[in-house]
């Protein structure tokens, strides 16, 4: 019978709990940063001309071939030596992130916007509106709608991936983890607990998004 | 009386599809002018090309004397004195009723938001759904939606207003509800050019009606009357009795 001996979470639960604020942060600041450059990427690529289409379509593509723990290394590792330019691994971590999970965005955006009905468009043009108000008044808000879902899954994706930052050493909830359980030698106690911690966050947000959806699906129908 | 609205030899291609041929018309000033024809003969097409939803390839539309133009923001201005109004209501399904009514104000004309609001109760009085302002599109009936797609489009108070098989989705008893409302605004001088199936609508309210036929090309136009009672063309009568119309 295994021992569960609890002796290392209740010393370190303060610690790990830092943890879980690192990671929270990491998660939000993501998801705010990636939906709003994928937003920008996937409106451009339907809207904007080819010379800026076919780099944002490159991006795309690239991001979608590139293990996002690539991404992280080469942004913390060679970005600095490139560029001179060096803010931490908390940073690097929420950069790389970002161009990887905003590359899902623009897709998912992309065809939330292909999904609006041609007709929509027309009445939006009918009515005298630029191609600007009518993205933003007719073609967006419904885009955004039906896009709910798949953003859901985004960013239940996003929440998970910040752990791979501890790999660079942001100290957020799993490298915490990694700490305790090597000084502790309870690796079977802390790892468990890391379960059933992303679970706790994961599974509400999971859920708090199907509930939006069920509620505003109706606004996205036509 | 000048025309406000002159088709000259008006042709639209999709690719190597013609779709309009060489059409021909006018319509004066609060005339209501109906157009009829079979399914895929470039009603639509005509309608959308009025509006520069969709380029002519060749002859020319003209709105109050002049060429439509050609610049996007030429077009704008054009949109702006034509409402339209569609078979599938096309209402913003994310914006309430109301809200509905006051876009087209509020973002093309950028009125103040007391002047729209005072402009969406107004209309939505006329058509008969002031009860209905808050509701969202999807609450409604097809007639009532079509209703509130005819105020959207008059709260930009256009010269002339489009309909595209404005009943064609509607159950049959709401059917005459949208028609009252369109017999209503002729009445009140309205210039409307609308293409229907509704042949009791438009023996009944348009001054003229214009038959096309396969190929987008225009068969012949003259009063209800003479559309429906005695016809120039065979191929009217034969169109007309293909509609299982009574008359
Ligand atoms: N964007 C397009 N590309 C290619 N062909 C088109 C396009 N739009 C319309 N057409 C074709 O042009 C023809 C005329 O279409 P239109 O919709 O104007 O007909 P209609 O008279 O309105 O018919 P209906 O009664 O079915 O609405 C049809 O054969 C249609 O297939
Ligand atoms: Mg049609």
């Amino acid at each position: 019978m295994f021992d569960w001996d609890l002796s290392a979470l209740e010393e370190s639960w303060r610690f790990l709990l830092g943890g879980v604020g690192v990671t929270l942060g990491l998660s939000a600041l993501t998801v705010a940063t990636s939906l709003t450059l994928g937003i920008a990427v996937g409106v451009l690529r339907c809207y904007a001309g080819a010379w800026l289409r076919v780099p944002l379509t490159f991006y795309v593509d690239s991001m979608r071939a590139i293990p996002v723990l690539v991404v992280l290394v080469w942004m913390y590792f060679a970005f600095p030596l490139l560029t001179g330019v060096s803010a931490g691994p908390f940073w690097a971590a929420l950069a790389a992130l970002t161009v990887h999970v905003a590359a899902y965005v623009a897709e998912i955006v992309r065809a939330g916007i292909e999904s609006v009905r041609p007709g929509q468009i027309r009445a939006a043009l009918a009515l005298g509106m630029s191609q600007p108000q009518l993205v933003m008044q007719v073609v967006l808000p419904q885009a955004l709608v039906r896009m709910l879902p798949a953003i859901g899954s985004v960013v239940s994706v996003t929440i998970k991936d910040t752990a791979i930052a501890a790999t660079i050493a942001v100290p957020e909830f799993m490298k915490r983890a990694e700490t305790v359980a090597g000084q502790s030698y309870q690796p079977v106690q802390v790892y468990t607990a890391a379960l059933v911690v992303y679970f706790l966050i994961l599974f509400p947000t999971t859920r708090l998004i199907d509930r939006i959806h069920a509620r505003v699906a109706h606004l996205g129908r036509s | 009386m000048n025309p406000v609205i002159e088709y000259r030899a008006v042709c639209k291609n999709y690719g190597s599809f013609v779709a309009l041929r060489d059409v021909s018309f006018s319509v004066s000033k609060g005339e209501v002018v109906c157009l009829i024809g079979p399914s895929g003969s470039g009603k639509s097409t005509l309608l959308r090309c009025t509006n520069g939803l969709e380029q002519i390839s060749g002859g020319a539309i003209l709105l109050d004397g002049a060429p439509l133009p050609q610049t996007r923001a030429g077009m704008r201005a054009v949109r702006q004195r034509m409402g339209m109004v569609f078979q599938n209501f096309e209402l913003f399904p994310h914006r309430s009723v109301f809200a509905n009514v006051m876009m087209g104000p509020l973002t093309v004309l950028r009125m103040d938001h007391a002047a729209a609001r005072a402009r969406a109760e107004a209309l939505l009085d006329k058509v008969g759904l002031a009860d209905k302002a808050a509701s969202m599109p999807a609450a409604l009936s097809g007639g009532q939606q079509q209703r509130v797609a005819i105020a959207r489009a008059l709260a930009m108070e256009p010269a002339v207003m489009l309909f595209d098989e404005p009943t064609s989705a509607l159950d049959p008893e709401t059917i005459g509800e949208v028609l009252s409302v369109m017999k209503r605004l002729a009445d009140e001088g309205m210039t409307m050019i609308v293409v229907t199936h509704e042949m009791t609508f438009a023996r009944r309210v348009a001054d003229r009606v214009v038959v096309f036929e396969r190929g987008g090309v225009l068969l012949e136009q003259g009063p209800p009357r003479q559309i429906f009672d005695a016809p120039l063309m065979e191929r009217t009568r034969d169109f007309l009795s293909h509609l299982d119309w009574s008359g």
